[in-house]
């Protein structure tokens, strides 16, 4: 009881709340304060949508809806937008008993007004509404009648349908399309009939748009065959086996051997790779079996049916094919054992990647072929074999298919591995399918500073760039190895690749050497922070640039190492953050020349920058250098 | 020969579902062997119209210059737009292309194999539906409609006319997004729990006094299905920040902007392109603090949580995390985990490495693209329940299968909207 009542205070407290809130919101839609009158619709909105709530109170919703008509009736003048939103309020909230108060406004003398009140009927439940709509649609003019016919089939009632299929005999191109779209969308089972006989008189160019009603409401066989095989366009002939298959396998047959058996059919592969997904067994199995003989583009389309369909059984027939094929079906022969293969698989790939060891199709083909004892074979082939160039190759396969132990003796290889060759062959490997063992080896290799080390800092960047976590490799790999490093010469090894990590804290250290004067290792620390991938470096080249002694060769460097990020598309950062780095270079400048120089990259604005730089931008329009440089890069239109 | 066993059941189901793109490389066949919908383009190539000449379409107008792409005519119903669009083409080595205001026209062309569709949201479905009815192949930008209605209609238009659509959810095709989810579908990380994504914020739609409507701008059809309203420069503006995006009549604000991308990778990254959330609740509501929506099994996402680390979507699994954004940037925790090459055991996702190339290797070969129509109405269904919910204010409850709102119906009338008088929906 306690519950109760003190719902039914909240209920009131609440309508009272709106009733009184109500007004004012009315009042702002007059206004001549646009923002006003947008605060007034998010806020009526807001108050119509608590209002219609699971629950909530009815007498305060009919009360609210009688407020707007109102409103919309009221003969004052009112700006047209808001007595249109008020209309669209109706349609979005309004309840079945508002529906006859709309039809006035269905001849308001503005054209939105009456197709507003339409659409608003259109949208409020009940059978007052459909009724309304049925009236109006009666008493439209041909040219008004469409919309009205449309309403109806956005309501999804049925009862409608009588009355649409006498529109639909009057003729009239017009109405005969916007009925024969509704009677689709209506799903009108009764209106097959009519519909095919419009059909038959219809004019080439409304033909399509009683097709597409017919597919909707769903066609039986014979009116299906017929479309299947004449019907207006492919598309529509595909739509009408689609319904033909379910309604008559035999016919669908039928029909599919007819136009099969046309080699100029325009819809010719269109039906066979439907065939292949419609057709019963028997039939699918004679086209699968024919991919050997057939033709090159009915081969394609099989193939490509047979990847969808991970049709394994047919691996050997490709096999057979794969050894004198070329060009477009050598590829889809190799993406589809990429798709199906087996085992019995591998070693044809292997020598389809011998032949082209650049194929990127027989590189993903080996990739994903799931074959573990291929991969078993691989292993040992690379630890085993006697023959150095069966070792190379299958190093090679190491890299595509990464079975799990690959890194493990790749690394081991690129420790222990007397062979030049071979050793220079597993660090390529790594490259690609190297782990974090794999980074603190190469790291190692690098600090030895042997022979081997400028291979090792190529294959060591890669494999950092590509294994990521940049900060987590720096603190457990690299820093310990630089700080445990015996020299500076080792060092720069390192620290020449140290973009490969770009984090925050291998910045850091770089940033910490740059300030030294002193460093060795200064210079190199510069080289790679003149490569460095994000915006991160810009800070430091401002500080570069901006130092009392920084000479002229510093300074020219930073500008050029700026305008690199500023304007890099591969440079990491955001549009923004680039926009104020540009905008600290220039306030930081060391010379009038250095801001213009940094403000050349903005010639030409790129979409984000647009979206950004007038904000970001304003405070250099105070800088008398580069102000009028500044006024003119800001001034471009918007698309 | 051992027959496999196979069924049109499993085809449906694999083919949505599988993988790597056949035929990727160039082909040169016949057209009417190779697909295009039966039509035969001059030397074999895919004849492409160009519909909506605003930012969006300047990245694609680039497919001009594809060996395989023949282009045959710009549209967009602002003068400037077009002649604008006209004239890059020229540049570009095609002199003869046709200028056309009216889309209509590009469907009544038979010759015409496929067309780009980069217009404002709110014209998305009817153009599309239009262009697969002729016969034609869509790309159409995301999201892919502005009402889940108009999604279903989309979805079965492309079912049963066998089309080859792509959204441009091009994050799909972005090998960093691949590997995030793909991390996320072999269980890297454990049981999924939750997922934060970051979309950011619009200024609020701006009412502004009646302009005059530019010479040779048909501002009319441009409002096209949406209620009308006075012109103003703003309003039809194209750009990231602000103009028609920020308006609900003719876009989703950001669930439609950065959502369609980005809860798009979190479907695909779960597993969920067939299917959806079950529950919406916006922020605001019982003090939530952020909107979320929650599937089935309790997996809940959360929109602008701060604690993203920077990233665009953060993956929260029982074993670890999965942070993604774009410019390739992946991380992980436990850190190593980034560092963790694919081994073969791994299920593979579908790849695709060029989202346009994609869809063009689709129209030859007739593969479903990585980004179909059925797939990109269920991400933008999330956007549009997302933004119901918001602008109701209240939590939506969704059941995915039937695709219905479950127990209000007033909410439920937001899944579509009439169009005004002369733009019904072609379908």
């Amino acid at each position: 009881m306690r519950h109760f009542l003190l719902t039914c205070l909240f209920s009131l407290a609440a309508s009272c709340l709106i009733a009184t809130d109500l007004d004012p919101l009315l009042l702002d839609l007059r206004s001549d304060d646009y923002s006003s009158r947008e605060t007034a619709r998010s806020e009526l909105t807001r108050v119509f949508a608590e209002a219609t709530a699971p629950g909530a109170e009815l007498a305060n919703r009919k009360r609210l809806e009688e407020e707007i008509l109102e409103q919309v009736r009221d003969t004052s003048p009112m700006p047209l937008p808001s007595r249109l939103f008020l209309i669209r309020l109706i349609e979005r909230f309004g309840s079945p008993g508002i529906a006859k108060a709309i039809v006035p406004l269905l001849d308001d003398s503005e054209k939105e007004v009456r197709d507003s009140a339409r659409r608003a009927l259109t949208a409020i439940p009940g059978d007052n509404a459909f009724n309304l709509l049925l009236e109006a649609l009666e008493q439209a003019s041909s040219t008004e009648k469409p919309a009205f016919i449309d309403a109806l089939a956005y309501r999804g009632d049925h009862r409608a349908i009588p009355a649409l299929v006498e529109i639909l005999q009057s003729g009239d191109p017009a109405l005969v399309s916007s009925t024969a779209l509704a009677l689709g969308k209506l799903d009108a089972e009764d209106a097959i009939a009519p519909l095919f006989a419009a059909y038959r008189n219809a004019l080439p160019e409304i033909r399509p748009i009683i097709e597409t009603a017919l597919l909707d409401i769903g066609i039986d066989g014979d009116i299906a065959y017929h479309l299947s095989l004449k019907g207006s366009s492919p598309a529509i002939r595909i739509g009408a086996f689609h319904q033909l298959a379910d309604a008559s396998p035999e016919r669908a047959q039928q029909a599919l051997d007819s136009i099969l058996s046309r080699r100029d059919d325009p819809a010719r592969a269109l039906f066979l790779h439907e065939a292949l997904v419609q057709a019963s067994a028997p039939e699918m199995d004679a086209i699968l079996d024919s991919l050997e003989n057939a033709p090159l583009d009915d081969q394609l389309v099989i193939l490509s049916a047979i990847a969808d369909l991970r049709l394994s059984a047919y691996e050997s027939t490709i096999l057979n094919l794969l050894p004198d094929s070329e060009g477009a079906l050598r590829t889809a022969l190799v993406q589809t054992l990429g798709l199906i293969g087996s085992e019995a698989s591998f070693e044809p790939l292997v020598s389809a990647f011998q032949d082209d060891p650049d194929n990127d199709e027989v590189h993903n083909a080996l990739a994903r072929l799931p074959a573990p004892v291929a991969n078993a074979t691989a292993l040992s082939q690379v630890a085993n074999s006697k023959d150095r160039p069966t070792r190379l190759l299958y190093m090679k396969i190491l890299a595509i298919r990464n079975p799990q132990g690959s890194a493990e003796l790749l690394n081991s290889m690129v420790r222990n591995e007397g062979n030049k060759a071979l050793r220079e062959a597993a660090l390529d490997a790594l490259e690609s399918v190297g782990n974090i063992e794999s980074v603190r080896t190469l790291v190692n290799l690098v600090l030895l500073d042997d022979a081997f080390t400028r291979s090792a800092q190529r294959a060591l960047k890669r494999l950092s760039v590509s294994l990521g976590a940049a900060d987590y490799q720096w603190k457990t790999i690299y820093l310990p190895a630089l700080e445990a490093a015996g020299s500076d010469e080792a060092r720069e090894g390192l620290i020449l690749i140290l973009d490969g990590v770009p984090g925050e804290l291998s910045l850091d250290y770089l940033s910490s050497l740059i300030a030294d004067d002193s460093s060795a290792l200064r210079p190199a620390a510069l080289r790679t922070l003149a490569r460095w991938p994000s915006v991160d470096a810009g800070d430091i080249w401002i500080t570069i640039a901006s130092r009392q002694d920084a000479s002229k060769r510093e300074v020219a460097t930073a500008s050029k190492a700026l305008k690199r990020i500023l304007e890099g598309r591969d440079i990491q950062g955001s549009a923004d953050d680039k926009l104020e780095l540009a905008v600290r270079a220039v306030q930081t400048a060391p010379s009038a020349d250095f801001k213009r120089d940094i403000l050349s990259v903005y010639d030409e604005l790129n979409g984000g920058q647009q979206r950004y730089i007038r904000e970001i931008f304003d405070p250099l329009l105070g800088d008398a250098d580069v102000a009028t440089r500044v006024a003119e890069i800001l001034d471009f239109e918007e698309e | 020969m051992q027959k496999p066993n196979y069924s049109r059941r499993d085809f449906i189901k694999q083919g949505a579902a599988l993988g790597a793109s056949l035929f990727a490389a160039p082909l040169v066949l016949r057209a009417e062997t190779i697909g295009l919908n039966g039509r035969t383009g001059p030397n074999s190539r895919i004849n492409l119209a160009f519909i909506g000449n605003g930012k969006i379409m300047g990245g694609h107008l680039s497919l001009a210059g594809h060996d395989w792409v023949q282009p045959r005519y710009i549209c967009d119903v602002k003068a400037n737009r077009l002649e604008a669009g006209k004239e890059e083409l020229k540049e570009r080595g095609f002199p003869d292309v046709i200028a056309a205001p009216d889309f209509e026209d590009i469907m009544a062309d038979p010759s015409v194999d496929a067309v780009v569709i980069g217009t404002p949201d709110h014209w998305h479905a009817a153009i599309a539906i239009a262009a697969m009815r002729a016969g034609k192949d869509v790309y159409v930008e995301k999201p892919m409609t502005l009402t889940i209605a108009e999604g279903k209609v989309m979805a079965e238009a492309e079912k049963r006319y066998g089309s080859i659509l792509q959204v441009g959810s091009q994050q799909r095709s972005d090998r960093t997004f691949r590997k995030a989810a793909e991390m996320v579908r072999n269980g890297w990380i454990g049981d999924i729990k939750e997922v934060y994504t970051r979309l950011g914020s619009f200024p609020p739609p701006k009412l502004e006094p009646e302009e005059p409507v530019p010479e040779n701008f048909n501002y009319d059809k441009w409002l096209g299905p949406t209620p009308f309203e006075p012109y103003s420069a703003n309003r039809v503006l194209g750009n990231y920040s602000g103009g028609w995006r920020c308006y609900w009549e003719y876009g989703s604000r950001k669930f439609g902007d950065w959502g369609a991308h980005h809860f798009d990778i979190i479907q695909w990254a779960l597993g969920r392109d067939h299917t959806g959330p079950t529950r919406f609740v916006p922020a605001g509501y019982e003090g939530a603090e952020y909107l979320s929506y929650e599937y089935g099994d309790g997996i809940r996402v959360v929109r602008d949580h701060p604690d993203m680390n920077g990233h665009m979507i953060r993956f929260i699994g029982t074993e670890g995390e999965v942070f993604v954004s774009r410019n390739g940037e992946l991380e992980t925790n436990p850190p190593e985990l980034a560092a963790r090459p694919m081994g073969p055991s791994d299920g593979h996702l579908y790849q695709s490495d060029d989202h346009r190339q994609n869809w063009l290797e689709g129209i030859r070969s007739r593969r479903t693209t990585i980004c179909p129509a059925s797939v990109g109405h269920r991400t933008a269904t999330i956007c549009q329940l997302a933004a119901i919910a918001s602008r109701l204010g209240r939590p939506i409850q969704w059941n995915p299968e039937i695709q219905a709102i479950i127990g209000d119906s007033e909410a439920s009338r937001w899944l579509d909207r009439p169009r005004r008088a002369g733009y019904e929906l072609p379908a």
